[in-house]
């Protein structure tokens, strides 16, 4: 997958990192199991401390995409789990996007034709 | 014989010089004249017109340069010929370099009013699975172990036929730049992965063409310097050794420049096929053709011209690396010719003095020898120097043979000023040492106060 950090945005590094790499996981650009470079090589070429890349992969790993191990460097999982955690989370997250909208004046249906949207723009299988 | 090299060697700067700064007049990417400017305008009447105006000041520079070599033919004093050389050489350089500066200005000045200003990207793009095997086509580092080899006989061989106190200064040097062949070539190994069409195939083939480019000239750069001792040493006993290597060494300078070359028509020929999707805008990091980024951790980074690595000055190490090559270049250029001033110049540069414990041979530009008189088994005044003689470091002249050198096999010392008609040889069991000064009397005199 193509990574893309901006040095430039009030993002921080290690979060972008973190979000890039899931969204390339939705897009398809990142495989289960497909193996990532290793923290420093990815800090060399994104010419970034390691401690950045290493924080980005450390949140990632915390919440399932990734793993790691001394033989097989980062990785991928092989499967991922909507457990009751993230969907904790997702909800917690969901209320205030969707207050945020309320606040702004955009009905329900229009939100969920956003949702949809951008579901499918992912491509790939679609979940029930 | 020596005003001809250095008359040769002009025309042949002159000439590299003008074609290897025209270069970036042919934009490499969307870069020409060290200035980013859209793909689609790198054809616009103002860009060709200046750009032709660029070459035809080159040309004429090269052309005026070569002509003004031509008067050192006439020096006579070889200090003066290599004098001459060096600050011609010197304002060769600097006119060249300060005209390329000045039309870098030029094409910044026409960015801006033109309007081609591009918007300053701060992003950057990798590739995560080019990264992974971003080095599948690099040339194995195994390879320099070969080298390496050829460099450990080579040494082996000078200090068996030379000694060691005569050929330690080559040999320092040649193991000093054949790690630096090593670190340019991890460097290479280290550079990141460019992601310049965003079609992760040909990505591929660029990255990997250009590794295995440079990689392959960094291993075969090692190997030639790897056998310069080895062709030295052989030299001494088979003169014609140190031409075939000169003619091999040439070959590969060739090879060399129409390699790189080949490699940047490669790139451009792929990358025009192709919208560049994400090249950078990186002109305010090349200020007068050097790279000064203090944010970049890279200490060499791919010159925009595409036909070598730059120094990133912005850096600590590399405004003292920078330094310290200038300072070698200029400290040596100045030893050189200050020995040859002292020479040609000074009235009795080359001298002897004898007292009942020992002789004293001085002349500058090398070590003074103080022989204690039981160790010299031989004394003979001859006509001239054997034709024989073959230097292996020191000055080497018309006029003069100061320093160590191979004569008739033998490892030999020179205080010599030529065609005086006398030399004295002073043997001893390790090596020979011949002494001329430039008034012969004064050579007789030492046999006299010898025999």
């Amino acid at each position: 997958m193509l990574l893309r950090v901006d040095a430039a945005s009030t993002v921080p590094l290690y979060q972008q990192i973190h979000d890039q790499i899931i969204l390339g996981l939705a897009g398809g650009g990142l495989r289960p199991g497909e193996t990532l470079p290793a923290v420093r090589q990815l800090a060399d070429e994104l010419n970034v401390n390691m401690l950045t890349v290493a924080k980005g992969y450390n949140l990632l790993k915390a919440e399932g995409y990734l793993v790691s191990d001394r033989r097989q460097g980062t990785r991928v999982a092989a499967d991922f789990q909507a457990d009751a955690v993230f969907q904790q989370e997702l909800a917690t997250q969901l209320r205030l996007l969707i207050a945020a909208a309320k606040i702004r004046g955009i009905a329900a249906p229009e939100l969920q034709q956003m949702i949809t949207a951008q579901y499918q723009a992912f491509g790939g299988k679609q979940h029930a | 014989m020596l005003n001809w090299i250095f008359v040769v060697l002009n025309l042949l700067v002159a000439v590299t010089m003008a074609l290897t700064t025209m270069l970036p007049a042919r934009p490499h990417k969307n870069v020409i004249l060290e200035t980013t400017v859209p793909t689609a305008q790198l054809q616009h009447p103002a860009i060709l017109a200046l750009t032709h105006q660029y070459r035809i000041q080159l040309a004429w520079l090269a052309l005026f340069f070569s002509i003004g070599g031509l008067p050192i033919m006439f020096i006579h004093f070889d200090s003066l010929a290599l004098l001459y050389f060096i600050i011609l050489l010197g304002a060769l350089i600097g006119v060249f370099y300060g005209t390329e500066v000045r039309f870098i200005h030029k094409m910044n000045r026409l960015k801006r009013r033109q309007g081609w200003a591009t918007n300053l990207v701060t992003e950057q793009v990798v590739d995560t699975k080019l990264i992974l095997t971003k080095n599948r086509q690099l040339v194995s580092s195994k390879w320099f172990a070969g080298s390496g080899v050829l460099l450990l006989l080579g040494v082996l061989l000078s200090w068996r036929l030379l000694g060691w106190a005569t050929s330690w200064p080559l040999l320092l040097a040649l193991g000093l730049c054949w790690l630096l062949f090593l670190l340019l070539y991890s460097v290479i190994a280290g550079l990141p992965v460019r992601v310049l069409t965003a079609q992760p195939e040909y990505d591929r083939l660029l990255n990997d063409s250009y590794r295995q480019t440079w990689s392959r000239q960094m291993v075969l750069g090692s190997y030639f310097l790897g056998a310069m001792p080895l062709a030295v040493g052989l030299t001494t006993q088979l003169t014609g050794v140190i031409y075939l290597y000169l003619l091999l060494l040439v070959g590969f300078c060739v090879y060399m420049v129409y390699d790189l070359i080949r490699e940047r028509n490669f790139e451009d020929r792929l990358l025009g096929e192709f919208a560049v999707a994400t090249t950078t805008d990186e002109d305010r990091y090349w200020r007068y053709a050097m790279y000064n980024n203090p944010t970049d951790h890279r200490l060499f980074v791919p010159d925009r011209v595409g036909v070598n690595l730059s120094l990133n000055i912005g850096r600590p190490a590399g405004k003292w690396l920078g330094g310290v090559i200038m300072l070698l270049v200029l400290g040596l250029l100045i030893g050189v010719t200050g020995s040859l001033l002292a020479l040609d110049f000074s009235g009795n540069s080359i001298r002897a003095s004898a007292t009942t414990q020992q002789v004293i041979l001085r002349a500058p530009g090398t070590r003074t020898t103080h022989l204690p008189r039981q160790q010299i088994t031989q004394v003979r005044l001859l006509r001239q120097l054997p034709a024989s003689a073959v230097r292996v470091n020191g000055v080497g002249t018309t006029h003069f043979a100061v320093g160590n050198f191979q004569v008739h096999q033998r490892a030999a010392k020179l205080y010599v000023a030529r065609n005086t008609g006398v030399v004295l040889r002073l043997r001893t069991k390790q090596r020979d040492y011949y002494f001329a000064a430039k008034e012969p009397a004064e050579t007789r005199r030492l046999y006299r106060a010898l025999h």
